[in-house]
């Protein structure tokens, strides 16, 4: 399998086919991190689409320095606070969020009030915090690709996490809900019988 | 206070350089306290993975069609060259200089 760079360089001799590897390569990492930026799957396909058309025209000031996947997140980065700049409306935020609960089943009711709760408050999160903190739990990526993608030191990736979750934790042992969450058994939300929600694409 | 926290955190994520670590683990293996603190660490994170929104979106279904656009939009582009680093600079500074007329 070519590597990236290898890729990169077959595209700039004109192999366009070369570039649709590349493009599945890194459209679902793309699009799951702009869906949880935008909460809106038809503006994160428009960001993801722009954000590669722009990349194939300015391939050639790729150099290499970073990743190309971290290079491909800060144009999709940039491309999304321009549209947001432009639609300010367009960003949603959780309280927007249709919750179906049901109301039956008290241990969905938990699992549902504990997830709402953290979307609430990562998403209250600094943007550099709520950043680092889903590219470490929700990608699985090293502090060093973090500090890539966020541009920055290796060590400050790390501390914009640890702030993240310090934060959360604070605030979740804050919540008059979940006052006691330390005491209460340890459960998983998926023991609880908790589904992720059906979204309407 | 916040630096054990820290501490748990690094420990968590297999951050924590080896002295720290075996100092941690006696923590962990004698105080109720610090292994419950622990645990909190892990559990939140484990949450927080939990509650990803992004887990039931039909990304794939998106995928495909994005990707058939983004082929279908470069199929008629050239990648932009690279101005040389002289005619940089002179576009630069011809910007530079309609600005200061």
């Amino acid at each position: 399998m070519k590597s990236d760079l290898e890729l990169i360089q077959d595209v700039k001799n004109g192999d366009k086919k070369s570039f649709e590897t590349l493009v599945v390569r890194h459209e679902k990492f793309l699009m799951k991190s702009i869906v949880r930026m935008t909460r809106d799957l038809d503006a994160a396909e428009d960001i993801v689409q722009d954000t590669f058309i722009k990349a194939y025209k300015r391939l050639s000031l790729f150099e290499g320095r970073s990743s190309f996947r971290s290079w491909l997140y800060q144009i999709a980065l940039n491309t999304a606070r321009n549209r947001f700049r432009k639609h300010a409306k367009e960003t949603v935020g959780t309280e927007g969020m249709d919750i179906a609960v049901d109301t039956q089943v008290e241990n969905q009711i938990i699992a549902l009030d504990v997830r709402s709760i953290l979307q609430g408050e990562i998403a209250k999160l600094p943007d550099r915090q709520r950043t680092a903190l889903s590219l470490r739990i929700f990608e699985d990526l090293s502090f060093k690709e973090i500090a890539d993608i966020m541009d920055c030191p290796y060590d400050t990736a790390k501390a914009n996490y640890r702030h993240a979750l310090l934060k959360l934790k604070e605030r979740l042992e804050g919540n008059s809900m979940l006052k006691t969450w330390t005491e209460q058994p340890r459960f998983s939300l998926m023991d609880l019988g908790f589904n992720q929600m059906e979204v309407d694409g | 206070m916040e630096d054990i926290e820290w501490w748990w955190i690094d420990y968590l994520e297999n951050e924590l350089d080896s002295v720290l670590e075996n100092d941690l683990l006696t923590l962990l293996q004698h105080s109720q306290e610090d292994r419950e603190s622990f645990e909190n660490f892990r559990l939140l994170k484990q949450w927080v993975r939990e509650s990803d929104p992004v887990g039931s979106w039909p990304i794939e279904e998106r995928t495909h069609r994005m990707r058939a656009n983004v082929m279908a939009a470069i199929a008629d582009l050239e990648i932009e060259p690279v101005l040389p680093e002289r005619k940089r600079r002179e576009r630069l500074r011809a910007i530079e200089l309609g600005a200061e007329i």
